[in-house]
């Protein structure tokens, strides 16, 4: 009787780890991550961190692929006040989910770090222009697995913004910081093996002295 | 072994041989009896064709073959595979197409003669190519007849294509420019030699081939082809068409980068990756090829380029294509020193320009033309030239063409030509081309061929570098 039931059901992409997963596990790696504190449901909100107000407070679950569109991440959370009330919209919207709170990072140049699994080359790695305009853009380069430092600043020397993580009108930005990054991640992704289907490190933070992961997606292989 | 086999074999057996002057059994075996081998016609029934006594079967044969052409139509190919591969055939060629091109019937075919090489000493190239060319030992497996098709005089450049129509236009170009070729390699449907495989044979050293060409329209296994340009670009340049950019792959989209990395962009980044020299039409293929093949590369980390021509115009369209980042291939024009200027100033005409573009005007000569080349070259801020020469003007001449070679022989610094407009289409390109200096019909094409000369010397020591590390990291 029901059409929905003949309706063969399309494959979902399947998130490997939730965002706190991936950033603990970058963390390992040697890469930069914001601190922060993991709330479970059943956790009383604190009102203070080891880290100052503002903060960003974020869902963190492998069942949830698009954050923003969600309404699932709030940035710029000012006080314990407006905290408390952030805390209890997302625990009656998302059940049973974990909390992620984390200080609003300094800004940096914004770069997007991606890994994939091309269907001829197989694992490869994507790096460019990265924060919510990266897709108007396209400002990025591919290469296949594995890269070393040289071959990940050959491809930022491709991007047309090349300029950006040169320094730009005398921002001071860390090149090393954000080759050292993809490297590092890259390897990690070969270690994945089979399990790996795709990563979005966007944005990355770049500054003068560091690259910071803001946000991270991973998903494991389709079908 | 491969390589020998396929492109000077000792013995040929041309199967599908014909009596009849309009079948492809019959222009094959006319071409091939011009080559160096033995070549024996099988014929089920005829019994002398072109004068040759004709052979009933593979197995009737006198001697095992290096080499089988089958001239067949496809669903005779499987029996003869397995014939050849009886009798111990080292490479066969079946041209026909109608195999795994077409749907599920010839994909059966295909299936069977894959399993009747497996495990065999027998390699297969094709089904469904034109075959091979090897000018050097007058090999040719073409069907289109030589008077109907020029093909290249012997030379350096290896021309491997996918594709049939495409490989006779890289031949008929190569051919009308003058540009050699060690060989060309139809890879047709690919069953069992592919462009990896070849790429390494060709490279190797002794086997008569500088650069190699390709064009392509998938990878038969992408890892294994880039993998082996990378071994070999550093010393042997790779020029590749890679057609299909706009295929939309099947790709999870999920996320940004999965959105993003459209399958052409992925080709591109890899290519780079592993000394690829990338190109985008068939005509920059040659042009890219011949200069390889013919200009010593030195790695020179400037890139300032003189410009020589007899016109204005010319001087005015060659320097936005040398700068020109968006229309042209971003290199710098030279800055002639003051000593080359005032040797200038004598060599050319009072109201011509010594100053780069140098314009000799339309009273340039052979040897006003060559001695301002030979100032231009011996400027030390001079890294290579472009010359371009206006072959109609009343005081030129062929002459020009030689003291152009004589003078780029000199330096070792690159030098190209732009022969604009002449009346004979094809003599002039072949004369310089053939003294060693690349040469085009077009200010363009010059331009781009120069850009390859300058930068691929950087791709090769990038692909040097990543072989170097691959080897010690082991292979991956």
């Amino acid at each position: 009787m029901s059409t929905m039931a003949r309706v063969s059901p399309v494959p979902q992409p399947r998130l490997l780890m939730a965002e706190h997963e991936v950033k603990a596990a970058l963390r390992r790696l040697g890469v930069q991550v914001p601190p922060s504190v993991l709330l479970a449901p059943a956790d009383p909100v604190p009102s203070s961190f080891p880290f100052p107000f503002p903060v960003v407070v974020k869902v963190s679950s492998r069942a949830l692929l698009h954050k923003t569109e969600a309404r699932a991440v709030f940035v710029g959370v000012k006080d314990a006040s407006e905290l408390q009330a952030v805390a209890s919209d997302l625990r009656e919207r998302f059940a049973g989910e974990l909390l992620l709170v984390e200080p609003v990072e300094r800004p940096g140049v914004e770069a997007i770090v991606g890994f994939f699994r091309d269907p001829v080359f197989g694992p490869c790695a994507m790096v460019g222009v990265g924060g919510v305009y990266a897709e108007l853009y396209q400002d990025v380069a591919f290469r296949r697995l594995p890269v070393d430092e040289a071959e990940v600043g050959a491809m930022l020397d491709e991007l047309r913004a090349r300029a950006l993580f040169e320094g730009f009108r005398g921002r001071k930005v860390s090149r090393e910081a954000l080759v050292r990054l993809v490297v590092a991640v890259s390897r990690w992704v070969e270690e994945m093996g089979r399990e790996f289907g795709q990563m979005d490190l966007n944005p990355v933070f770049v500054r003068e002295h560091d690259a910071v992961v803001i946000d991270a997606k991973l998903m494991g292989q389709d079908g | 072994m491969l390589i020998h086999q396929l492109l000077s074999p000792r013995t040929i057996a041309v199967v599908g041989a014909s009596p009849n002057p309009s079948k492809i059994g019959h222009i094959i075996f006319r071409h091939l009896l011009k080559s160096r081998a033995r070549v024996y016609p099988v014929h089920p029934s005829a019994t002398r064709i072109l004068d040759q006594s004709v052979w009933p079967s593979i197995r009737s044969l006198p001697e095992p073959v290096e080499l089988a052409v089958l001239a067949t139509p496809a669903a005779t190919v499987p029996e003869l595979v397995e014939e050849c591969v009886a009798c111990g055939v080292g490479v066969v060629i079946p041209i026909a197409g109608g195999f795994g091109e077409t749907g599920p019937e010839g994909r059966k075919l295909e299936a069977r003669m894959k399993a009747a090489i497996r495990g065999s000493s027998t390699r297969l190239l094709g089904p469904n190519t034109l075959g091979v060319i090897n000018p050097a030992y007058a090999l040719d497996t073409f069907f289109l007849p030589d008077d109907r098709l020029d093909r290249p005089g012997p030379g350096s450049i290896a021309l491997l294509s996918q594709s049939g129509a495409v490989g006779v236009t890289l031949v008929a170009t190569a051919a009308a420019m003058g540009a050699g070729i060690s060989c060309f390699v139809g890879l047709g449907n690919r069953l069992d030699i592919g462009e990896a495989e070849l790429v390494r044979e060709l490279a190797r050293p002794g086997s008569g081939t500088s650069v190699i060409g390709l064009y392509l329209e998938s990878f038969g296994n992408g890892p294994a082809f880039v993998e082996a340009c990378r071994e070999v670009a550093g010393e042997t340049p790779v020029v590749l068409l890679k057609a299909g950019r706009t295929a939309t792959g099947a790709r999870a989209a999920s996320l940004h980068t999965g959105s993003m990395a459209g399958p052409d962009r992925v080709v591109d980044g890899v290519l780079r990756q592993y000394g690829v020299w990338r190109v985008f039409d068939d005509l920059e293929l040659v042009d890219t090829c011949l200069a390889l093949s013919l200009v010593r590369r030195s790695p020179l980390s400037s890139t300032r380029v003189a410009v020589l021509t007899c016109a204005g115009g010319q001087g005015v369209m060659l320097t936005d294509y040398i700068e020109s980042t968006t229309r042209g291939v971003g290199l710098s024009m030279a800055q002639l020193s003051e000593g080359t200027r005032l040797r200038l100033k004598e060599i050319i005409p009072t109201f011509a320009s010594s100053a780069n573009p140098v314009d000799l005007t339309g009273e340039a000569s052979p040897p006003m033309y060559e001695a301002a080349l030979q100032a231009v070259l011996e400027d030390a801020g001079v890294d290579a030239v472009l010359a371009s020469v206006v072959l109609q003007l009343p005081h030129m001449d062929d002459g020009v063409l030689e003291a152009i070679a004589r003078q780029a022989a000199r330096y070792g610094k690159p030098v190209v030509a732009a022969l604009i407009g002449p009346k004979d289409t094809q003599a002039p390109f072949r004369a310089l081309v053939g003294m060693g200096v690349p040469a085009y019909p077009s200010l363009w094409r010059a331009v781009r061929a120069l850009a390859a000369v300058l930068r691929y010397p950087q791709l090769a020591a990038r692909a040097r570098r990543a072989r170097d590390l691959a080897r010690i990291g082991g292979t991956r």
